[in-house]
Order: structure tokens, then sequence, then C-alpha cells
């Protein structure tokens, strides 16, 4: 497909349109100027596939599993263990590399974490709660927001990328902002300036590389995809899956309707499809790390279907996985982030420490190092290359800040943060309930990048209470009593990806009135 | 609901009802708006809103975010009866669908008026509740998807 941004923009409008239709049942409300385009352009489609696409079947949402002790429908998952030898994958590096760049500049008391949703994007909290984002437009990417007019929250970075920064409460927060917070929230913004300027002045040479590869390596998809199905016919039948879809962030890399059966390559700092997540559909979920990517077969059975077996998930899972074991990204070396003239007493030992970096990566970024390390020569410094970062974190250190002052970023239900790759298991009898729409208990695990929707919820219909709605985030919750049939629930959620907030739309886990929340790790 | 609220909802129920389609699909749009409706009515705080559309956009948005979830089961089965209905094939159509739908609720809303009507970000900030640069950055991130997808 390759449509130009008018088509896209055409195509948009007409899709809008017709569910627009659909939902007035045709009739008239007053748009047609809009209708005026070029109708004969527009072509008939059913309406449930758009209704169905529309709300987000195939969306991607948050990556949890979600697992109900007492619900014989619920999602499974068997998450797999972490491989044990630590990965060098740059793209699962390079979010660090921008994390460590940003907490240079971060105002005191702000600890960075890195996103590993997103390498362009770093988030920060004090221990106000307070959220400080910093976050990159490529300037060089098509659809970037170049066009926008520079203003004191973002600078350009000397290859013309855009560095933008924002100050907010934290999501969970906003519907009680607590007072003492303000005071944060405004010393944050005030530094947003300075913070803008000097990470855009950093942003280039080895950084800015490490980072966009990160950002944008794609998967060779063709080559796993044959691979695929060269494996496992004898095990589940034939792919008849037209083409790999989404590759690059995500791939659908095999389909099987007849069995109801998926294989999906997923960035590790994406989520999984939306419909293997939702607690409503009966999904079995192996995953495995690889290289930075996910491996996710699905198994979703439907209308009478059964679900394959474990063992099976299993079996599939090890005859694909050399083929994405095999895969690699290349980075792509450009100029150090600075330079150094070679003085008198230097060497290059010594000029490698002086700037944090090791001779090897010093030797790789100039290659005649030794010929060449002579008075005066210039060199050329790594800002922070991929061998120079931490191996590889394992899940559960994602998310995790660096430092001494490293806080304890274990589950705090008052600040709404939770490290990854946690068990986290809820026993409810009642509480207050804040809730603001459906049921009296709401437990919903989001992601940094988009708190607003990709996540999960648990609603826990036992327990009756009524419900609110906050229409107004700056308004004081109003909190009522409720309570669960059948004494308790036990709810448990597994994290998967690494870069989760966890909020209750229910503060009744705070700690101060009722239920419990404890937290166990799930992998090593 | 009195008169004047009655005035309200045959005012905007048509734009909310083409609004909650994209974000839910036409089949729950009605009940969205319903629904956001009657929540908005029930609101202690309805009688002191000012500029009632916005008010009534954003309350779209958050019931779409509910239900768009939960009635996924139900979508998904109707996704595989639409299937076997063998539907017309529309490559195009349902390539722009599925990247719509690929977007996050608050990115499709902010296309949807960016698009549609025609709103300017600062416009589109208003009417959702959202911070001028969280509006620029959804449909920033809206673009790349779309792009991705389409092009």
């Amino acid at each position: 497909m390759n449509l130009t941004d008018d088509d896209m923009i055409f195509e948009l409008r007409s899709l809008f349109e017709d569910l627009g239709d659909a939902a007035l049942g045709g009739a008239d409300d007053g748009t047609g100027a809009l209708r005026s385009i070029d109708d004969r352009r527009r072509r008939p489609i059913t309406v449930i596939a758009l209704a169905v696409a529309a709300a987000g079947v195939i969306a991607i949402a948050g990556a949890v599993v979600v697992r109900q002790a007492d619900a014989p429908e619920a999602a499974t998952s068997v998450p797999e263990s972490v491989p044990a030898v630590q990965s060098t994958n740059p793209v699962e590096q390079a979010p660090v590399a921008f994390r460590d760049l940003v907490a240079t500049v971060l105002p005191a008391g702000f600890v960075a974490m890195y996103n590993q949703r997103d390498a362009l994007e770093v988030v920060a909290y004090n221990s106000d709660g307070v959220r400080l984002s910093v976050y990159v437009d490529v300037g060089d990417v098509e659809g970037s927001a170049k066009d926008i007019p520079l203003d004191e929250g973002s600078a350009l970075s000397p290859d013309g990328d855009r560095i933008m920064a924002e100050v907010l409460y934290n999501y969970s927060d906003l519907s009680s902002p607590d007072p003492a917070s303000l005071e944060s929230v405004l010393s944050g913004r005030a530094a947003i300036p300075g913070i803008v300027a000097a990470v855009a002045e950093k942003f280039t040479g080895v950084v800015r590389t490490t980072i966009l590869d990160s950002e944008y390596p794609r998967i060779d998809s063709e080559q796993l995809r044959a691979a695929i199905n060269a494996a496992l016919p004898s095990i589940v039948g034939p792919n008849v899956g037209e083409r790999v879809r989404g590759a690059g962030d995500f791939a659908l890399m095999y389909s099987n309707d007849a069995t109801y059966v998926t294989i999906n390559a997923v960035r590790t700092d994406r989520s999984l499809p939306d419909g293997i997540s939702s607690p409503g559909i009966s999904a079995l979920t192996g995953l495995r790390w690889v290289n930075g990517w996910q491996i996710v077969v699905v198994s979703n059975p439907m209308d009478g279907h059964e679900a394959l077996d474990e063992a099976v998930m299993q079996q599939i899972l090890t005859t694909i996985e050399p083929s994405f074991t095999a895969w690699q990204p290349v980075v792509t070396a450009e100029a150090g982030c600075t330079t150094h003239t070679v003085g008198f007493g230097d060497s290059s030992p010594n000029v490698a420490e002086r700037y944090g970096v090791t001779l090897d990566q010093l030797k790789r970024l100039n290659p005649d190092l030794e010929a060449s390390f002579n008075l005066g020569a210039v060199i050329q410094i790594p800002c922070t290359s991929p061998a120079n970062l931490p191996t590889s974190p394992r899940p559960d250190d994602r998310y995790r800040p660096d430092g001494d002052s490293k806080p304890d970023w274990s589950f705090d239900a008052s600040n709404g943060i939770v490290r990854s790759s946690q068990r986290l298991t809820y026993t409810v009898s009642g509480g207050t309930n804040d809730e603001q729409s459906e049921g009296a208990v709401r437990i919903a695990v989001s992601t940094f990048d988009d708190t607003f929707v990709r996540d999960t919820v648990i609603a826990l219909s036992p327990c009756d209470g009524p419900t609110l709605m906050v229409d107004d985030l700056t308004a004081p919750l109003e909190r009522v009593p409720f309570t669960c049939a059948n004494d308790s629930r036990v709810f448990t959620i597994d994290l998967y990806s690494g870069q989760s907030q966890l909020t209750t739309g229910s503060t009744s886990f705070d700690g101060s009135t009722t239920g419990t929340a404890s937290t166990t790790s799930t992998t090593p | 609901m009195d008169d004047s609220d009655e005035e309200l909802y045959r005012k905007y129920s048509s734009e909310l009802l083409r609004f909650a389609a994209v974000l839910v699909g036409p089949g729950d749009a009605d009940d969205i708006v319903s629904s956001a409706f009657l929540r908005a009515l029930s609101s202690p705080r309805w009688s002191d809103v000012e500029d009632h559309r916005p008010y009534l956009y954003r309350a779209v948005l958050n019931e779409s975010r509910q239900t768009g979830r939960s009635s996924r089961r139900r979508l998904a089965r109707e996704l595989s009866v639409a299937r076997a209905d063998q539907v017309e094939p529309d490559d195009l159509r349902l390539e722009v669908a599925g990247a719509v739908a690929s977007l996050s609720m608050p990115q499709r809303a902010v296309v949807y008026l960016t698009y549609w009507f025609g709103m300017t970000a600062s416009e589109t900030a208003t009417a959702l509740g959202l911070s001028q640069r969280a509006t620029e950055r959804h449909l920033h991130s809206a673009r790349v998807l779309l792009r991705r997808s389409l092009q």
C-alpha cells in the first residue's frame, strides 16, 4: 500500500463517515459538506467489519495477562524463563542510553526510568509522584512534529530532532492532587527549558544512533516467516495468512483461522495484541524473550473450538525459537558526540578513562587510534556506546531506577508505580470505591506512554457498590463503601513487558482502608 | 432530563454518535452516547458546566474506554461471523479500518476531531480535556502509526 497523505486523510474521512452513518442509521446529521469529497472513490464495506476493527479487536493493548483465580474462562499465562545468557542486543539496551543521557540533566529529586516501550522517552518521578517526561521527535522521520513551532518546552538538537519535555502529575494523582506536589510540579516545569536544551545538545552522534537504531530496526520478517512456514505445518497446519502484518514492532507471523492459532513477534517494548490480554477471551499465551522480541503463540478458540494443549504451544516455541535467535539488528557507528584533541602526556587508556569509556569503545570509534594518537590529533569520544551500557537487564530490572538514590519502586498503589515482571496479588473483601465507572473496584494496568488506553481493567463484579464518575480531574474524589460477595476475591496479575504502571481506579488499595496487595517476582 | 437537557441531546447527539462510532464502532455508539449523556446529567457538576459540548465529548471518550474493553469478546465473535459470511473484500478500507483500530482511544479521538472537524490542536485539546502538548503527541504518534500501516 502506498497512500499519499491526502489519500490517507481522504480514506480516514471516508471511514469516519461510514462509521458515523452506520451509527446514525444513514441519517443526515448536517455534516453533508464533508460527504462531497469525491464519493466515486468510496467503496462499500460491510459495516460489521468496520465496527470490529474500529472497536479495537486487532488493536494493541497492555501487555499483561490476567488470571482470575476462580474464573474458568479467564486467560492463562505461561511466562517462560529469561535466557540465562544476558543479551548485548542494542535494541534492549538503547532505552538505557537515553535514560542515562536524560538523567544527567534532571532536577534534583527526579529519578529517571527508561521506557522499554519507547526508546525515545524517559519518564522520571520524584517522591511527590510528579511525573517528568522527556521525549524525542526525530526530525528526519516523516510525520514528525517538526512543523510545530518551538516553545519553551522544546529544543532542537544539532541533527534537527526536537527534544520535548513536560511535567505532569501521575495520572492516578490527577484526581486528587496533593497540594504539596504543586511545588514539585512548578519547579519541574521551570526546569524544562534547561532540560530540553541540555538534552538537545547531547542528542547527537553515537547516542542518537544507538537510540534511533533501537526505535527503527526492522525485523527480517519475511525470513522468519519463511522459517515458520517450513517448520510448523506438521504441528498446527499451514500458514494461511496472506502476508506478515505490522512487521517491525509487531508482526503477525502465522495464522491459521481453522484452528484459531496465531504466532506473533512482538518487540519487548510493544504490547501484545489486545485480544490476548483481554480477560474475557480465552487465550493461551506462550512467551519467550529472544533478542529483544517476544514470541507469542496464541490459541484463541471461539465458537466451540478447543484451545491448543500447552505442550503443543511449547513445541511451537521450541521449533521457531532458533529463527528468532538468529536475528540481530545492526547498529551503525557514527561520529562520537564529542572530540578530544590529544595533548601532552595523553595516552589512549587515560583518555578513555577520562571520558568514562573503555579503550575498546575508543578503538571502535577510532579504528586507527594507535597509529594516529599523536599530539594534536583529534579523536572521537563516544558518549555512550552499546558496549558501554549495562548488560541487558533482566525483565525485572527494567524500570528500576539507577543510582544510590534508588527508591523502593515495589508496588505502591499510592504512587501507582510498579516494576515489571511482577506478580501482583490482590485480596479484596471490601473497601471504599472511587471508581470512575463499571463496578465497585477496578484494577488497571497501564503503560507509561499511553496511560489512558493500553490497560487491562479487571472489574471485580462480585463486589457490589455504587459507581461514580470522575468528571473533573481536579476535584477531590468521592469514596463510597462496597462489599464483596463470598468473603473475598483473589486476583493475580502478571506483568510482562517491563514498563507498566499500575493504577487502581479505586483507592481501596492505598493501605488506608481495606483490601490488600502483595507482590512477588515472577521471573528470576 | 429537563427541556434544556433534551435540547442539548437533540443538538449534540448526532455528532456524538459519529464520534463514538469511530471510538467503539457503530454497534455500540448509541449505547455509549446514551450512557455518557445520562452519566453527565447525573453529575452534580453538570449544572455548573458552561460549555457542554467539550464536556460531552470527554464523557463519550471516557465511556468508550470502558465499554470498548467489555465488548471485545462479542465483537470478536462478530468478526468470525463476518468472515464466515464472506464479507465483500475491500483491502484498502479494511487496511484503513485496521490502522485506525491499532490506534489508542485518545489517538483515535484526536485523529477524528482533527480530520473530520478540522480542529486545531488547541481546539482538540479543549474538546477532549487534554493538554495541547499531549494532543500534539497523540496526533503525531497516530500519524506515524497510520503511515507505517498505510504508506
